[in-house]
């Protein structure tokens, strides 16, 4: 017998808009993920696809991504974003040229973004979602959704807000790629008991949890995390691979540190002069990364070398094969155990690949590659794997995510337990109004009832709880999460006194833009 | 600061702040040295501009973020609880103003007390009362109980002079996550891999999960604080990486 692999891309990114600055630094996310992340791994898939090399890849592209990737104003900041690169990229062939080492991987740089270039502007046509759109339509991308604005579904209190969020989600995905989505990353991977009937609700056939969300499940699941369950309504759980992601994630034994990488943090936007580097980094002279980066891992001292992208190239290969291998002798393995093929299920997030470990893309087109080659492993995509096995075994779930001690801690802890009050209040008031109102005709209260429903979606990211936690971007999350409550708050003060101020409600309309099709009647 | 305390990785780190040249190349003690020397070559020049754009014309001006101000409490009756893990619960809660003061009158009791309490059992019984506080109009509370697989739910209620409780308001009923593997064995199990499950855990990882790799939390801190200890501290935009 033989076993299928599949693997998962979680793609997400908070709504980061801020057209009220020329520069704004959290933008940044977005622009350095499509360079990084998004546009490298569609062209590994290109190249794979003029290979001839079949692939097969699950990837959920979470509706505020998809929004800002279609949004004007920010994509027009990306390709100034994209032209900057290039320009300092040319500076730096120049400054580099009495270094061999450093200026080939300066050429490197130059080529690699007019490469990104061309392919955004050809093959793209401006329109990140359209490479994702083609690899659906050929059939190697299954794409899927994910909470509307990646709410943290399990502290939601209650189910208005989580059919808010996934009937949104479904209506966005289906606006963006023209079919509606046939599975969910659920936002932080975190599943309570019970979410099952609301995805069914949408016409969601499966969604993924992590190790312990199947292993702990009862009755015991007959073949650990082998095999997908399902849950009593019908829709498949897929659980997550340990050792298939810790090969990835963990920081010791994990490929990304390997020492002939790209190391992440030597960037030259700390490194170089700062009259020099001015134009390509914060206008106010704050140090950002600029994404040019000369040095390799080399090891745990301080002292790093320059970094050689050939030999970082065949280390992709080299990994790729271990990591083929390894699934290979799990799955042969599993073969002498169970009696059916075993499924691995191999979950990320995207980001990783190209943005923290550049070479990232490469090595995913790689284990493609290997794979190819190997008669023991197929890729496959969740709808593919239930078309070949329909009976599975039906259990309920454990509640569970996929953050620091695998329950909801991460986002429900001393630091930021505050918000959920906010938030609950929010949804029951918007509950309440949608039902009030559901049938008025009267244009402010249509839109200000629309706005408010944006409010509270935006102040629902489980981003802001993350970031509160992790301790570092605790000013602007914090800031985000308050001024989404107050303008809900503002909001619902001109709804309930008929207070018709249209200019507070133009500049959040402008500003909280994301969604223009939203309907409150969603909570009604 | 004493340097001479600091770990090579501090010691780098503030060469970076300060932007020392070469210090990539350099040991322990010579960072030590080139650190000693900026700074007090700082303390005679302007201490910050060192390493930041001279000014000009064309910078943004600093404005301070815009403050947005929001309640602490609504003014409504409410109790709600959500799990944290299986040990571990969480319950905010609020009486209404007016609430206590019908209360007070009702009850011919100016002193009242409010007692917060959580229940277990299943979806149909009242339950059994797990735990109870004294509390106050409103706050939150972090309670560990280890129920797995229970429904837990919380209530918030009145508590007049003469000790008689009064119910509030309560949460909805939660099913806590459990932390092992189930006893509930359905036969099919047997009759499909039998007693190979055990190995089958063991290839799942079972025995490693306390260790679990967490999604992207870890690598997102390890950066993060890599670069809050690097960005300098001017701009009214946030200045750190994130997703």
């Amino acid at each position: 017998m033989s076993g299928c692999w599949m693997l998962v891309l979680h793609s997400h990114l908070p709504f980061v808009k801020h057209p009220e600055f020329d520069y704004f630094l959290e933008e940044h996310w977005l622009y350095e993920a499509i360079s990084e992340t998004y546009l490298p791994l569609l062209m590994n898939m290109k190249k794979l696809e003029e290979e001839g090399v079949p692939f097969r890849v699950t990837v959920s592209v979470t509706p505020p991504l998809a929004d800002m990737l279609s949004d004007g104003m920010l994509m027009q900041r990306f390709e100034k974003y994209l032209d900057r690169l290039i320009e300092l990229a040319n500076k730096e062939k120049e400054r580099t040229s009495g270094d061999r080492a450093q200026n080939r991987v300066a050429w490197m740089y130059l080529e690699r973004f007019e490469r990104l270039k061309e392919f955004y502007h050809g093959f793209l046509g401006r329109n990140v979602l359209n490479g994702y759109k083609y690899f659906m339509n050929k059939g190697s991308l299954e794409i899927i959704t994910c909470g509307f604005t990646h709410g943290f579904l399990p502290l939601m209190n209650g189910d208005n807000a989580v059919r808010a969020q996934i009937e949104l989600a479904v209506k966005s995905h289906e606006k963006k790629f023209g079919t509606p989505p046939k599975g969910i990353w659920l936002p932080e991977c975190a599943y309570y008991a019970g979410l099952e009937k609301v995805l069914a609700d949408y016409g969601i056939r499966y969604f993924f949890v992590d190790t312990h969300g199947v292993l702990y499940a009862k009755p015991r699941p007959r073949y650990g995390v082998y095999a997908p369950v399902y849950t009593s309504n019908g829709v498949a759980a897929f659980g997550r691979d340990y050792y298939s992601s810790k090969q990835v994630w963990s920081s010791k034994e994990g490929y990304p540190g390997d020492t002939c990488y790209r190391d992440f943090y030597r960037d030259i936007g700390y490194d170089l002069d700062s009259e020099y580097i001015a134009p390509y980094i914060s206008p106010d002279g704050t140090r950002v990364f600029t994404g040019m980066k000369y040095h390799k891992i080399t090891g745990n001292s301080e002292h790093k070398e320059i970094y050689d992208p050939e030999a970082a190239k065949s280390k992709t290969v080299e990994h790729a094969a271990h990591f083929a291998a390894e699934r290979e002798k799990q799955i042969k393995e599993l073969n002498g155990l169970m009696d059916r093929k075993p499924l691995v299920v191999s979950p990320y997030d995207a980001e990783l690949f190209g943005h923290w470990w550049f070479e990232g893309p490469d090595f995913l087109a790689n284990v493609f590659r290997e794979i190819d080659k190997n008669p023991e492993i197929t890729a496959v995509t969740p709808m593919e794997y239930l078309a070949e096995f329909p009976t599975n075994q039906m259990v309920e779930v454990n509640p569970s995510s996929w953050g620091d001690k695998g329950y909801y801690d991460v986002w429900l802890n001393s630091g930021n337990e505050w918000i959920y009050r906010h938030l609950h209040f929010m949804a029951d008031a918007m509950v309440s109004l949608a039902r009030m109102h559901s049938g008025t005709k009267e244009d402010f209260l249509n839109r200000a009832l629309n706005q408010m429903a944006r409010e509270l979606f935006l102040a629902q990211s489980s981003d802001w709880a993350f970031l509160m936690t992790t301790e570092t971007a605790t000013e602007y999350s914090v800031r985000r999460t308050k001024e989404h409550i107050h303008n809900f708050l503002r909001l619902r003060e001109l709804v309930d006194n008929r207070d018709f101020d249209y200019d507070f409600l133009m500049k959040l309309e402008t500003k909280n833009s994301i969604f223009p099709e939203i309907d409150f009647r969603v909570y009604s | 600061m004493n340097l001479s305390e600091m770990t090579k990785k501090e010691l780098y780190r503030l060469a970076v702040e300060l932007n020392l040249a070469n210090r990539s190349k350099m040991t322990k003690e010579e960072l030590e040295q080139a650190l000693d020397k900026a700074m007090s070559d700082n303390k005679t020049h302007s201490s910050t501009e060192q390493h930041k754009v001279h000014p000009s014309p064309v910078l943004p001006e600093k404005i301070s973020p815009p403050e947005y101000p929001i309640p602490d409490r609504y003014q409504i009756d409410t109790a709600v609880l959500l799990p944290v893990n299986p040990r571990k619960e969480y319950v905010y809660w609020e009486v209404a103003d007016n609430t206590v003061n019908r209360f007070k009158v009702q009850h011919e009791s100016p002193e009242i007390s409010f007692v917060l309490k959580v229940f277990g059992g299943n979806e149909t019984d009242s339950g059994e009362e797990l735990a109870s506080v004294r509390v106050g109009r409103y706050g939150n509370w972090f309670f560990d109980l280890y129920v797995p697989d229970k429904m837990i739910w919380a209530e918030i209620g009145l508590m007049d002079n003469k000790g008689n409780y009064f119910a509030v308001a309560h949460s909805r009923k939660v099913r806590m996550p459990s932390d092992k593997i189930s006893e509930m064995i359905d036969e099919e199990t047997w009759m499909t891999v039998g007693e190979k499950i055990e190995d089958i855990y063991r290839l799942s990882g079972v025995n490693e999960l306390d260790s679990a790799v967490p999604g992207s939390v870890r690598i997102f801190q390890e950066v993060m604080r890599f670069l809050e200890t690097n960005a300098s501290s001017s701009g009214t935009t946030a200045k750190r990486e994130g997703r």
